[in-house]
C-alpha cells in the first residue's frame, strides 16, 4: 500500500498524504471519495502532514498490522477513525474478535460517524485536521 | 460539486416535543445507542376530573460513534419524534463527541429532508 | 421447536458417506460448515459438493452430540477440507479425528469458549448495561419486565 498526496477539491491550499487502511466497506466509501473527484492527487511536497485512515472493522487479529502502518508513517501525522467500526466496534461492539474502537490501539485525532459514512464526510474531518477552527 | 441527496441519511434528527419517552426505539436499538431519562409530572386541565400523568423527557442520547444507521428507531417511533436527515458534518475530536443530546439532535434540520 | 432437516442426505457414518458422494463425481468441495443446535443437543455438519460435468450438487449432513462431538477428518479425499475442519474444530469445539494438523486458523486465543456455540456468552452483551432496562414513566402504563434482548438468563447469571 503505497501513500500518496491529494488536494481536497473544494479546497485546494488542504493537501495531506493519505494512507488508505481499508479493512472493511466502509473503504468503499474512501475510494468514492477519488472517484468522484473530492480528493485530487497533488505533487509531493515535504513537510505534508499524513494521514492515517482507518475505514473498516479493526480485528483483534489485525491490531499488530494496524499499529505497525501507524508507526511506519513519518511525523507530522495523524489517524481518522473513518465509521462506526472503527470508532467503536459499530455493529460489532457485541463481537467476540472485533476491537472496541481503533483508538484503545493508536491515537485518533478524528472520529467520523456514519455506518458508512458518506465521501463528503471524510473532506469535512480532513479540512477540519488541517485547517484550525 | 455533487450535491447531496435530499433523502440520503447522514443523521436522525429529535423532534423532542413529539418523545413521549415510550422507551419504544431505545428497546429496538440492535447497537443500544440510545439512551433516554424521564421523569412523570401530574397535569390537571380545565374541566377535567382527574389529573394526568405526563412525561417529561429529560434526557436523549444517540452515540454515533456506535450507531449502524439502520434507521429502526426512526420506523418504530410511534410518535413520528425521529426523523433521517441528510446532514453528515459532525466529526469528533474525542469519542464524547458523538454522543449528542436533546440540544444537538434537535439542530439537525430536518426541513433539508 | 426444533430446526426441520436440511437439504439433502445423512451421512452417518460420516466419511465413508463423504467417500461415496466423491466416488460419484461429486469430488469438488463447495462448503464444509457447521450449526449449532442446542435446543437438539446436536451440531450439525453440513457439506456442499459440486460435480464439474453436470454442474450437480448436493448437500451432505450429518448430526453430532453436543456434549462430545467427533468428526472424521475427510482430508484423506478431500484436501481442501483441511482448514474447514480446522475452523469448525475452533469455532464450535468439534473434536476431528484423523486431522493432519488441527493448528488454530483463524482465533488468536482457543483457550475460551467455542465462540460459535450459541451458548457462548457474548462478554459485551453481559457488561454493557442496557439503556432499555430504564422502566417508561408514563403513568399508567404497565410496567412489563424487560430483559436486554439478546441475553439469556443464564449468561446474567454467569457474569455476577
Amino acid at each position: 500500500m503505497t501513500q500518496r498526496c491529494y488536494a481536497v477539491a473544494d479546497r485546494p491550499e488542504v493537501r495531506v498524504h493519505i494512507r488508505d487502511l481499508g479493512l472493511a466497506c466502509c473503504a468503499v466509501e474512501f475510494a468514492s471519495a477519488i472517484a468522484r473527484g473530492l480528493l485530487i492527487p497533488a505533487p509531493e511536497e515535504p513537510g505534508t502532514a499524513a494521514v492515517l485512515v482507518i475505514s473498516g472493522t479493526v480485528t483483534d487479529a489485525l491490531v499488530p498490522e494496524v499499529v505497525r502502518a501507524w508507526e511506519a508513517l513519518p511525523e507530522p501525522k495523524a489517524a481518522v477513525s473513518f465509521g462506526a467500526c472503527s470508532n467503536s466496534g459499530g455493529p460489532y461492539w457485541d463481537s467476540y474478535c472485533v476491537t472496541k474502537g481503533v483508538d484503545t490501539v493508536i491515537p485518533v485525532s478524528t472520529y467520523v460517524p456514519g455506518c458508512p459514512p458518506r465521501p463528503e464526510a471524510l473532506i469535512d474531518a480532513l479540512v477540519s485536521l488541517v485547517v484550525p477552527v | 460539486m455533487s450535491a447531496i441527496p435530499p433523502r440520503a441519511r447522514g443523521a436522525i434528527a429529535l423532534d423532542a416535543s413529539a418523545c413521549t419517552s415510550c422507551m419504544i426505539c431505545v428497546r429496538e436499538c440492535p447497537d443500544w445507542c440510545i439512551e433516554i431519562e424521564s421523569h412523570t409530572i401530574e397535569v390537571t386541565e380545565p374541566g377535567a376530573r382527574r389529573p394526568r400523568s405526563v412525561a417529561v423527557l429529560d434526557r436523549f442520547t444517540i452515540d454515533w460513534g456506535l450507531c449502524m444507521y439502520c434507521g429502526i428507531c426512526v420506523d418504530v417511533c410511534p410518535f413520528d419524534a425521529l426523523a433521517w436527515v441528510p446532514q453528515h458534518h459532525y466529526p469528533g475530536v474525542v469519542p464524547q463527541d458523538l454522543r449528542h443530546g436533546i440540544e444537538r439532535l434537535e439542530e439537525f434540520d430536518v426541513s433539508d429532508s | 421447536m426444533s430446526a426441520g432437516s436440511p437439504p439433502g442426505v445423512v451421512l452417518d457414518p460420516w466419511l465413508s458417506g463423504v467417500a461415496r458422494l466423491v466416488e460419484e463425481g461429486f469430488d469438488q468441495l463447495d462448503l464444509l460448515t457447521a450449526v449449532d443446535l442446542p435446543r437438539d443437543g446436536v451440531i450439525e455438519i453440513v457439506i456442499h459438493l459440486v460435480r464439474i460435468e453436470d454442474h450437480a450438487h448436493v448437500f451432505g449432513h450429518v448430526r453430532l452430540p453436543r456434549a462430545d462431538p467427533v468428526l472424521e477428518s475427510v482430508t484423506s479425499i478431500l484436501p481442501a477440507a483441511a482448514w474447514h475442519e480446522r475452523e469448525i474444530h475452533e469455532m464450535f469445539g468439534v473434536e476431528i479425528s484423523g486431522h493432519p494438523d488441527l493448528r488454530p486458523l483463524l482465533l488468536q486465543s482457543t483457550s475460551g469458549p467455542p465462540p460459535l456455540r450459541k451458548d457462548t456468552p457474548l462478554v459485551a452483551r453481559v457488561e454493557t448495561p442496557w439503556p432499555g432496562a430504564v422502566e417508561e414513566t408514563t403513568g399508567r402504563r404497565s410496567r412489563r419486565a424487560v430483559t436486554p434482548p439478546g441475553v439469556p438468563p443464564e449468561w446474567l447469571g454467569e457474569g455476577s
